[in-house]
Order: C-alpha cells, then structure tokens, then sequence
C-alpha cells in the first residue's frame, strides 16, 4: 500500500509539476488572440500585484518540423527569453549543457542569450528526428489563404538546436518546440500578435480561484485558464486511480486482518483457562475485552510498523532501480516517480490500525462472555 | 415458586453470605438437569463451613454460585442481607476481587508469572500499586514458608507449594470469604495435612470466613460445620 499510494502520488506530483514549470499557473488569452502592447489588460492585472509574480507573454502555433527526411507534427511555443524564466521553470528541464570558452553553459542559458534563431527541442522529438546539438532543423507552419488553390500557403524556417527539453510529461517532449517569440511571430506572419500571457502567482494551489477573480476583472472577451483546467482530465483520473487503488488495497489490508482475528481466537481458546481464573480473581467483561483488543492493536502496530518499514524499503528501490522500465508513449513518463506524503502515511497508518482494532472485537467479546466456571473446571 | 414468594424473602440478619431457593439447572439439547433444588444456606462470619456430598451432587456449583462465579436459575443470594443477584457483571467483579477468594483443587497459577507475580496479580486488578502489591506479596508468602520461592515459576514448585502460592494469591486482597474447592484433591496425604493446618491457622489469624467442599472425611471433620448435599438438596 505504501508503494502503491508513494507511486501514484509520486505521478500525480510529477504532472502537477510538468504543467507547471511549461504551462505556469493561469493563462489570460483572448479568442483571436490580442495585440502585445495590450495596456488596458496591464493595467487590470496591477489590481493582483501582489499575488501575480511573474508575467510573461506567449505564442502557440502548430506546426511541422523536418530533420534528415523525418517529419513530425509540433507545437510551437514562442516565449520571451525576458520575462519567460519569471514564470515558467525550464532551467532544469534542459538537458544538455555545452562548453563555451573553457566555461559550462547550459542550454537554457545559451536560448537567452541567442537573441533569435535558436530552438529547444522536446526530448523524445529530438530522438525521433535524430537531433543532435547545434544542427539545424526546418520548421514549417501553414497559413490559410484564398489566394492558393489548395487553400492554405507555408511559412518556412530553419533554427539551431541549442538544448533538448524533459518537459516531465511524455506528449509535452514530443511535440514541444520552444523558440523566441519574435521568431515565432515572424514565422508566423501574425504582426506582434501573441496567443496570451502566461501568469505565475505566489500559491499555484490558489490557481482557481485568482483564475476566476482575473476572469471577473478583464471581462470580456479575456478568459482565464488555470494550471489544473489545463489537465483536468488527467488530474482527475490520476485522483479517481488513488482512490479506487487505495480502497482495493485496503480490502487486501482487511484480508490480512482476518488473521489477526482468526490468530485471536485461538489465542483465547487457548487461554481459557487463565481467563476464567482472571474473571474468578475480579477481572469484569469489559477489562478482559480491553485486554484483548489492545492486543489486536498491538499486533496491528507491530503490524503497520513492520509494514510501513518493507513498504518504504521498497519504495527506495523502486526509486533508484533501473531495471523497471516504464514505457513513457503509454503512461507518459519513464520512470516510477516516488513520493511520500504524510497524508498518505497518516491514511495507511489509521486504516490499517482501524482494521486491526475492528477484527479483534470478535475475539475479545467471545473471551469476555467465557463462562468462568468451565475454564477452572478442569486443570 | 411464584415470583411474588421470591421476592418476599428476607435474609437471615447477620449473615455474612446466604443462599435463599436457589435452584440451578443445566439445560443441555433439551434436556434440563437440576442440580440444585432450593437450597437454604447462611455463612456467618469467620465461620468455617464444610460441604461434603457425592459427585456431582452440587457441591461446586452451590461454590460458584455463592462465589457469584456463576448465577443461579432461581433464588437469591445475599451478602449481607444486599440482594446480589441483582448487581451486573462490573459490580460482582469488583466485589469478587475484594470479598472473596478462590482456592481450587488444581493451582491454576499463570505459568508466565512467577511465584510472587502471581500473588499479585488479584492485588493489581483491585488497582493496588506495584509497590504494595509486591509487598502484601512477598509478606503473605513468606507467612506461607515461601519466601524462597519467590522468584520461581509455577512448574519449578512442587504440588504442595503451587498450593500455598494459591492460597497467598486467594488472601492478597484480605478478603471476608474463602472458597476452597476440593484444595486437598490433588494433594497427597502429607501435603493435604499440612495444607488443611496452614487453612485452619490462616482462618484464625485472618478472621475471614471459610466455604470449603471436600470428600475428605477427616478434612471434613475440622469444621465447626458440615454441610451433605444430596441430590441438590441439604
């Protein structure tokens, strides 16, 4: 059970985490998207100065790539080498670094300060279009038009590959395109248009809630979209397994219990005798029931301790294993993430505790009702 | 015996324990057994009473009943002159534990505990401190010429000396009655006398009333009172 719940929260933080860090924690968009220089909208957003720490402007256009023959579907993501680092947290999500005049320089930082020209690449995208650092790679995006029979024209261009991206979630690595703002624009053709501004708050866990008071305040046609709307779907099934894993686990727990009955019964078979002769000596129902209880909740703390420390051994080496391979295409990550949560520990803990108790009830009433007499009968 | 008959009973005034109509059957797959059949039956204080009779003539269970170990199926039982019938199970255990004592024709010591341990376990029910049960303990077995047993478990004792251990654990908690069933029963004839003179000087020196069963004639010849049942009656 402790693996269990560790793993699913461990997944469900590693998602919460991986849209977070790409998506920041409120989007402000409007339906045809809005001028950069959008002073009305600035001026709103001064109302949650103190609850909006970082404002960074985006745009997002699908697209095509190209690299040696391979050509894939992506998503553009132009942001503000600005402001960008203000919200989201891509520094420890690019993986390579290079050396640049004897000193180590990591991807991101090499992307800032490429003024324009250069992209970083999904991981899994770069593995499909066999990309390496520094090559270049062709990025096509349609246009509609009337003008072109077939209805819609393309925008070319080709950037250099300074980093690969871990985005933390299997569909963001490889589809994701990170590239300037200004470059996307321009490939675009769409002005100084932008898609949104992605907006980070000082409690992520209050996304919602600022999301709807932003909505109230822009009004129409401004909309609002928080980090966990973003993978409502997601979140919610991730929820719903830890629940539905947590009660099946628990059903195995309460299996287990029956032992703790069935081994308490014939305890007090066994112990007939002595009971009879504490009941004889002035022990009441209740205390002998007491007595047998406490022992069905000692058992179950030796129980839960023992259990707790397996599970948390296990945990450790389904953290540092290499072997368990998860494959990241189905469950969207590649490795079984682990975390453990208090919430968690306290829920195991008290369940299985619960159960423990519940199943010693039996055999604590059936040794309070022993008629005392039987038991000193015989020797 | 109507119900309206019972209820007019009154207990004998000055009675420690008495019995009034008890009656006690078992009742096996249809089948009802009377083995007791209104019996009458007063124990004064520091009296020492005998109850002899055949097996299976109701000696025990008259013990039990008095002894609140067991209820009866019709009939009262008083302790003085208080209907005790009527208490529930927490009031008859307390009581128990500190009006009564129980000695039987096998030890029935813990084997976990040791000698002294034993002794004081009624203590520790009665919610006397370690301190003082240890002490009342280890005094009441040295009074009982065990006080080199101390520290030994039940199996390392001989018959006689399990016997006495029992004894000291029945008197910890200074009770106002002793109930011995058949205490000399599994005793053999040396040890059985100088179980039945430790009863005798305990009874004089304690001031407790004794309610013994026993088919021991000689035993039996002792008290000041003996009892026969026959057939489920006096």
């Amino acid at each position: 059970m402790v693996v269990a719940m560790a793993v699913v929260s461990g997944v469900e933080s590693l998602l919460k985490q991986a849209v977070m860090d790409v998506t920041g924690h409120i989007l402000v968009m409007k339906p045809v998207g809005f001028d950069r220089d959008d002073t009305g909208m600035s001026t709103k957003l001064e109302k949650f100065s103190n609850t909006i720490t970082g404002i960074t402007p985006f745009l997002h256009i699908e697209g095509l790539s190209a690299h040696k023959g391979v050509v894939s579907g992506v998503v553009l993501q132009g942001v503000d080498p600005s402001s960008v680092g203000s919200v989201l947290n891509l520094r420890n999500r690019v993986l390579e670094s290079t050396q640049n005049a004897g000193a180590e320089i990591s991807g991101f930082d090499r992307f800032l300060q490429a003024s324009q020209g250069s992209v970083l690449v999904g991981k899994e995208l770069a593995k499909k279009l066999s990309l390496s650092l520094d090559d270049d790679i062709t990025l096509i995006i349609p246009r509609a038009t009337t003008v072109h029979k077939q209805g819609f024209t393309r925008q070319i261009g080709r950037f250099k590959v300074v980093g690969f991206l871990d985005l933390g979630k299997y569909e963001f690595n490889e589809r994701y395109i990170m590239m300037n703002i200004q470059d996307a624009q321009e490939l675009a053709k769409v002005g100084k248009t932008i898609s949104g501004y992605r907006l980070k708050i000082s409690d992520p866990s209050k996304a919602q809630d600022v999301g709807f008071d932003i909505n109230r305040e822009l009004g129409h046609p401004y909309w609002t979209r928080d980090w966990m709307e973003v993978s409502r779907n997601y979140f919610s099934a991730v929820t719903l397994e830890k629940t539905v894993l947590f009660i099946v686990l628990l059903f195995v727990v309460m299996i287990a219990s029956f032992n703790v009955s069935s081994a308490l019964f014939v305890h007090v078979l066994r112990r007939f005798s002595d009971i009879s002769l504490l009941r004889t000596f002035g022990m009441s129902q209740k205390s002998v029931a007491r007595v047998f209880s406490l022992q069905g909740l000692i058992v179950g703390v030796f129980g839960v301790a023992s259990g707790l420390l397996f599970g948390l051994f296990l945990t450790k080496l389904v953290e540092i294993s290499t072997w368990l391979y998860v494959p990241a295409e189905i469950y969207k990550f590649d490795h079984l993430p682990i975390e453990l949560r208090w919430l968690d520990w306290l829920l195991i803990i008290s369940a299985s505790l619960l159960l423990c108790w519940v199943s010693s009830l039996a055999p604590a009433r059936r040794a309070s009702r022993m008629n005392p007499v039987e038991g000193i009968r015989y020797e | 015996m109507s119900e309206e008959t019972v209820e007019s009973y009154q207990p004998t005034l000055g009675a420690l324990l008495e019995a009034r109509n008890v009656s006690k059957v078992y009742t096996s797959t249809d089948v009802a057994v009377p083995v007791l059949k209104d019996v009458d039956f007063a124990l004064q204080i520091n009296e020492a009473v005998c109850i002899m009779g055949r097996s299976g003539a109701g000696k025990s269970t008259l013990l039990h009943i008095l002894g609140t170990l067991d209820a009866p199926t019709e009939g009262k039982v008083y302790y003085k002159e208080e209907d005790i019938t009527k208490w529930d199970d927490t009031q008859l255990s307390r009581f128990r534990n500190v009006k009564m004592g129980f000695v039987f024709q096998f030890h029935h010591l813990l084997s976990e505990f040791t000698a002294l341990e034993n002794v004081m376990l009624p203590g520790q029910i009665a919610g006397l401190s370690l301190e003082t049960c240890e002490s009342k303990a280890k005094s009441l077995l040295s009074e009982l010429g065990l006080s080199h047993r101390l520290s030994h478990w039940p199996a390392h004792l001989s018959g006689g000396e399990q016997q006495r251990v029992a004894i000291a654990r029945a008197l910890i908690c200074e009770p106002e009655v002793l109930f011995a069933d058949e205490p000399t029963g599994n005793l053999d004839s040396k040890n059985a006398l100088a179980l039945q003179e430790l009863l005798f000087e305990l009874l004089e020196d304690k001031g407790f009333s004794l309610l013994t069963v026993t088919h021991d004639q000689a035993f039996a010849k002792r008290f000041t009172r003996v009892l026969t049942l026959r057939d489920g009656r006096f």
